[in-house]
């Protein structure tokens, strides 16, 4: 009995089948290019508040002071192609919704691209031909400042700033802040939601904030609590996977409730208490810092020093 | 007046609709411009004597020559060549060739192709030939025609008293520009006037530059836009709007330093030349910059500060690292994050993603049941054979298939070498690929026929027993898929198990690999599953295959 022409048809179908695959994994044509730089500034103009919203997918982001008299500017470097500019003013009584940032074109909005946009020897930061997105916030105008950022390297020096309100949201990527000079007001949270990343924060004495939260999923985070602090304050940390490492200043107050899974804890320079672990001047320092640590694998490396 | 602040989506279809409408405004002021004499509008000019249109230089090894172009259209040429001394065509003299003159005048070309018209017929006028390389008369030749062809001073230098209500569309007592040429009233698309500062330039002059403004803006698209309405004034060389002046509408800087310390109730345009913002300035729209230079030293704007530039044609990389200095970049991990939905809306996508997940497991379940169906149904005997064999020598299996997918490239490249063995390569692929499908199939097929003679402790799970080769290849199957449809099942949890999830997907990789590789060694060894030699039956009872057996 010839069996060939039987076999051959599903055996068609189903090289068939391996050729459409094969071809949807296929890289994408090079696309036509349109980089265009775009700046923009707006004055403040008697604003009391602002509330501030950053979009970015994947580059390069920095965020900084803006010159004296604006409520922000920015600057941003992209390929048109690909991503399309947002920048909304909304101004209401004596206080302003500022948005600004790339969003693709391929319909994902701000910081949900996926592995092909990270890929992408245009998009991603790691890419030659990365754009960049560079946002100066008031001096002046107390902002409730909100970043979202995809798969980006970003710098946000944020010393000296009139922050309320601080949201960072990273997916995968390196994000250094920075808060060099006081907070010239006080900030009522400080939140930083990091995906795979690699974060490090310095001074956040100088935030002045009354609650911080981080939630990091895998990757490094390095807090530094330096800085000037003028109120006591409380803050919690949820580590999934990777390494935290802490440092304190001599003169803070801290105390720490962890509650680990797998994870080593050091915590040089603190003693062992019924409600967790404290510092030598818990009873005697200034401000307090009450933190409590949630995390499941890695290390938590805590020190006090200068 | 201060216009009432209004909320304003900047980002949208609006901008758009709005340069539609600017560009309109630019094509019927065009009209309007056409429509007038030439001889009419040098009239009322009034200039003595204008700074060149626009210039050109060509410079090559055998010489260098300007070519300046007035604003009346009349061309004229200079320059030093072979030898000769040219001045529109005509040889007033030689010069030698190297020479410190030479030098100097390919330095004065080359310098001025940096420079605005305006500013390069300064150079030109003060220019001082040296003595050395040609005699007096072709060097004051040489200087006159310079001279005469680069016009009369700037404008803003020579600037006399302004001529009162010289701008139509102006208002208050100081409106007058501080222009020696004073300005060219004309009507305006929309019924009102608009003004040109310093109304010097012809109207094909003119006309190109708002040309070339709104091909700038065209180009752009909707990353600028323009308040409706009317250019009220366009300017297009040195020009001051000092403190008092109000400006009804729009106003456009094609060309030239405008100072502007006054007020404009519109849009500021500025598409070439140098913006200067003083402190007394007010801005009721926004300033929009598509070339040019903006400098800010004070003064207040009502809308935004914007400034969009093409980098097409440039070294975009060159660009981002002179724009920013940037640090170097990081290795970044390839991983999704997870959206901000809001609770409902993350607890459906986590639902949607999970059944989609389990469907597409399924889906290929059913796909790859029917594939192994038509196979046993045509090629039983070999099926059973390869899979017997992938059972009884998993171990030596798996070392012939990490073999031959080592080797799979080595014999593809002898392959492609070699070119009458081309004609091969379809067919080694396709058998290569169909070996591996068949491995895969026949190790779930084992796979099926261990867990079927396995003794359980529950009878329902008895009762679904069956030893007939097709329920040994789909129980097989959804084993080896079983993986992913936890992985799958998974995203029901959201972010919380991912990690578990990708531990979870890791392991039905490696399964897959891990089958793919010892059913293609299986077939290797049984060659096709025509050579039983190392398919010795586990046990007896696993021998006993009966088709229909319920």
């Amino acid at each position: 009995m010839r069996r060939g022409p039987e076999i051959a048809r599903p055996l068609s179908a189903l090289v068939l089948l391996a050729g459409l695959v094969t071809a949807g994994t296929l890289p994408r044509a090079a696309s036509a290019q349109d980089w265009l730089e775009l700046s923009t500034a707006r004055q403040a103009d008697g604003l009391k508040s602002v509330t501030m919203r950053v979009e970015y997918g994947a580059g390069i982001l920095t965020v900084r002071a803006a010159r004296t008299g604006d409520l922000y500017d920015a600057h941003m470097r992209y390929d048109a192609a690909r991503f399309s500019p947002v920048r909304t003013f909304e101004r209401g009584e004596g206080s302003a919704t500022v948005h600004l940032g790339l969003r693709s074109l391929s319909g994902k909005d701000g910081i949900h691209l996926d592995w092909k946009d990270l890929n992408d020897e245009n998009v991603g930061p790691d890419s030659r031909n990365s754009g960049s997105l560079e946002i100066g916030v008031s001096r002046d105008v107390p902002t409730d400042l909100r970043v979202a950022v995809g798969a980006a390297r970003s710098r946000l020096d944020l010393g000296g700033l009139p922050l309320t309100n601080f949201t960072l949201e990273t997916g995968a990527s390196e994000t250094k802040i920075s808060f060099d000079q006081p907070n010239p007001g006080r900030m009522r949270e400080l939140r930083i939601k990091a995906g795979a990343a690699s974060l490090k924060a310095d001074d956040l004495g100088n935030a002045h904030f009354d609650r911080l939260r981080v939630e990091g999923g895998v990757g490094d985070v390095t807090l530094n609590f330096g800085g000037d602090w003028t109120q006591d304050a409380t803050a919690s940390i949820h580590m999934g996977l990777g390494s935290l490492s802490l440092r304190f200043p001599t003169d803070l107050g801290v105390r720490i409730d962890k509650s680990t899974v797998l994870a080593s804890f050091n915590a040089a320079g603190f003693i062992k208490t019924d409600s967790g672990y404290e510092t030598r001047n818990w009873g005697s320092a200034a401000h307090h810092l009450e933190l409590e640590i949630n995390a499941a694998f890695g290390s938590i490396d805590v020190e006090v020093g200068p | 007046m201060r216009r009432t602040p209004t909320i304003r989506a900047l980002a949208g279809p609006r901008p758009a609709e709005r340069l539609r409408e600017f560009l309109t405004a630019g094509a019927v002021l065009l009209s309007c411009l056409a429509l007038l004499p030439a001889p009419a509008l040098a009239q009322e000019t009034g200039a003595p004597q204008a700074a060149p249109a626009s210039t050109s230089v060509t410079v090559s090894y055998r010489g260098a020559e300007l070519q300046i172009e007035e604003a009346d259209g009349t061309s004229h040429r200079v320059g030093l060549r072979d030898g000769s001394v040219q001045i529109d065509g005509r040889n007033v003299g030689s010069y030698q060739k190297g020479s410190a003159l030479e030098s100097s005048w390919r330095d004065l070309l080359q310098r001025g192709m940096d420079l605005r018209p305006a500013a390069f017929a300064e150079r030109l006028r003060s220019w001082n030939p040296p003595a050395d390389g040609a005699d007096a008369s072709t060097l004051d030749a040489l200087k006159e025609a310079l001279s005469r062809f680069a016009g009369g001073s700037p404008v803003a230098k020579e600037a006399p008293a302004a001529s009162p209500g010289a701008a139509a569309g102006t208002t208050g007592t100081a409106s007058q520009p501080s222009a020696a040429a004073g300005t060219v009233t004309v009507k305006g698309p929309q019924g009102g006037t608009v003004s040109i500062a310093p109304g010097r330039l012809s109207v094909d002059a003119l006309a190109s530059r708002l040309d070339k403004l709104r091909t700038a803006l065209g180009r752009l698209g909707s990353q600028v836009q323009g308040e409706a309405g009317d250019l009220a004034l366009v300017v297009h060389d040195d020009y001051a709007i000092p403190h008092g002046q109000v400006i009804d509408g729009n106003l456009a800087l094609l060309d030239g330093d405008l100072r502007l310390g006054g007020e404009v109730k519109g849009d500021v345009l500025v598409l070439n030349g140098t913006l200067s913002v003083e402190p007394t300035a007010l801005v009721h729209g926004n300033v929009v910059q598509v070339g040019g230079t903006v400098a800010r030293h004070g003064g207040t704007v009502d809308g935004e500060f914007l400034s969009v530039k093409s980098l097409s044609g440039q070294a975009a990389a060159a660009s981002a690292g002179t724009a920013h200095e940037a640090p170097e970049a990081p290795v970044v991990p390839h991983v999704r994050h997870r959206s901000s939905r809001g609770f409902f809306g993350s607890i459906f996508h986590n639902v949607f993603e999970a059944v989609g997940g389990v469907l597409a497991v399924l889906v290929a379940l059913l796909l790859l049941g029917v594939v192994g169906a038509l196979t046993v149904y045509f090629l039983k005997d070999q099926l059973e054979i390869v899979a017997d064999t992938a059972r009884a020598n998993f171990g030596r299996s798996f070392g012939v298939g990490l073999a031959g997918e080592f080797l799979f490239f080595p014999v593809l490249l002898i392959l492609v070498a070699g070119v009458i063995t081309w004609l091969v390569i379809p067919f080694y692929l396709l058998a290569f690929g169909l070996a591996m499908l068949a491995g895969y199939l026949a190790v779930a097929h084992a796979t099926g026929e261990v867990l079927a003679h396995q003794r359980y402790r529950y009878e329902w799970i008895e009762r679904l027993r069956r030893s007939n080769s097709y329920y040994y290849i789909l129980s097989g199957l959804a084993v080896l898929l079983l993986p992913f449809a936890l992985a799958a099942a998974l995203h029901l949890f959201g972010g919380w198990l991912s990690f578990l999830r990708g531990l979870t997907i890791f392991v039905a990789v490696v399964g897959t690999w891990v089958a793919i590789t010892s059913g293609l060694g299986a077939v290797i060894l049984a060659r096709g599953g025509r050579v039983t030699e190392h398919a010795r039956r586990a046990s007896p009872a696993a021998s006993e295959t009966t088709e229909g057996a319920s």
